[in-house]
């Protein structure tokens, strides 16, 4: 005899994700949920975008990683708080973890906190942190077929950051075969083409994770 | 690839739901699995029982149906499936089709002897 259950394996997650995005919007505090494949460029987007946007709005930062603190260091040395959390081997950052490093920030001081997940372009997109967005990185060294071979990061996610545009000379890589992948998943998705070490595309990108700080403070109010 | 804690999860509302009913011993947990979820099922019964291994559901089957990834286009509502070629509809060619069925990972109920 069958007895009827019908729930979510991952009912938990969801309710301490629930849980966090109150606390955080309860605190005015605007979240990324930042991924991407190991290497995209993730903390040096942090770094450079943290440089652009510290004397204009209060930033923390909350690093996902299997092992190791550079991440947190890294960021640290641009003068915002960064709390490391390693996961000792989970591939990705659940709800839980975030309840727990946010305990250690005084989020009442911060407009926006940016939540740094573990370098992995499969299962970060499947759990929710609390976050209001989800914002993925690709560089373009990872080549222009990522969109169809990982669809549900691609639709999970709001914004896409195309990395390393520097290298493209030395790449077979199409950003419009990219474009073309992304607008069969997810057409309202944005798109920023960047180079973290040459800068180029950086302000568009600072100006509108800026303008969404602004606008979520607004409609918290 | 997180099959292990996927598993933990299962066996926490399993055991509340077994709390719920006054039932003491199953049969088999039916569960189902969207394809997008990226888990996979061999390793999730391996879990299941190492992770049951000397409790009360040791011995229970975990009987996993998979769901296909389907896709429905916002444009003419016509439901497809993709292997990641192409996400276009194959009726009229829109873009950005809503995943209707794919993402499930629901206990969907537990089975007890008759």
């Amino acid at each position: 005899m069958k007895i009827p259950v019908v729930r979510n394996v991952l009912e938990v997650n969801d309710r301490i994700a629930d849980q966090n995005r109150e606390i955080f919007d309860r605190n005015n505090l605007f979240v990324i949920n930042l991924m991407s494949s190991p290497g995209a460029g993730k903390t040096s987007l942090l770094e450079k975008t943290i440089e652009r946007l510290k004397d204009r709005v209060n930033i923390g930062v909350i690093e996902g990683d299997i092992q190791c603190s550079f991440d947190a260091e890294r960021i640290a040395k641009k003068g915002v708080q960064a709390i490391q959390i390693n996961t000792d081997g989970a591939c990705h950052l659940d709800g839980n973890m975030i309840r727990e490093a946010m305990n250690q920030l005084d989020l009442s001081a911060l407009d926006l906190l940016i939540v740094e997940n573990v370098g992995n372009l499969v299962c970060p997109a499947e759990f929710k942190v609390g976050e209001n967005m989800k914002i993925m990185l690709l560089s373009v060294t990872e080549g222009d077929d990522k969109p169809l071979k990982y669809p549900l990061m691609f639709q999970e996610s709001r914004v896409l950051i195309i990395n390393k545009i520097d290298l493209l000379p030395y790449v077979d890589c199409s950003v419009e075969k990219i474009r073309e992948g992304v607008s069969q998943l997810n057409r309202d998705m944005i798109i920023f083409e960047v180079s973290c070490r040459t800068g180029e595309g950086l302000e568009a990108w600072v100006s509108w994770l800026e303008e969404q700080v602004k606008r979520s403070k607004i409609s918290q109010n | 690839m997180h099959e292990m804690s996927l598993v933990q999860n299962i066996i926490d509302i399993v055991e509340q739901e077994m709390n719920r009913h006054g039932v003491e011993k199953l049969k088999a947990i039916h569960l189902a699995v969207g394809r997008m979820s990226a888990v996979v099922p061999e390793q999730m019964t391996l879990c299941f029982e190492i992770l049951t291994s000397k409790t009360r559901l040791a011995g229970t089957a975990l009987d996993i149906k998979m769901v296909p990834i389907i896709y429905r286009c916002r444009n003419c509502y016509q439901e497809f499936t993709s292997e990641g070629i192409s996400f276009k509809c194959p009726s009229c060619d829109g873009e950005d089709p809503e995943l209707v069925f794919g993402r499930e990972l629901k206990i969907e109920s537990i089975e007890v002897s008759d």
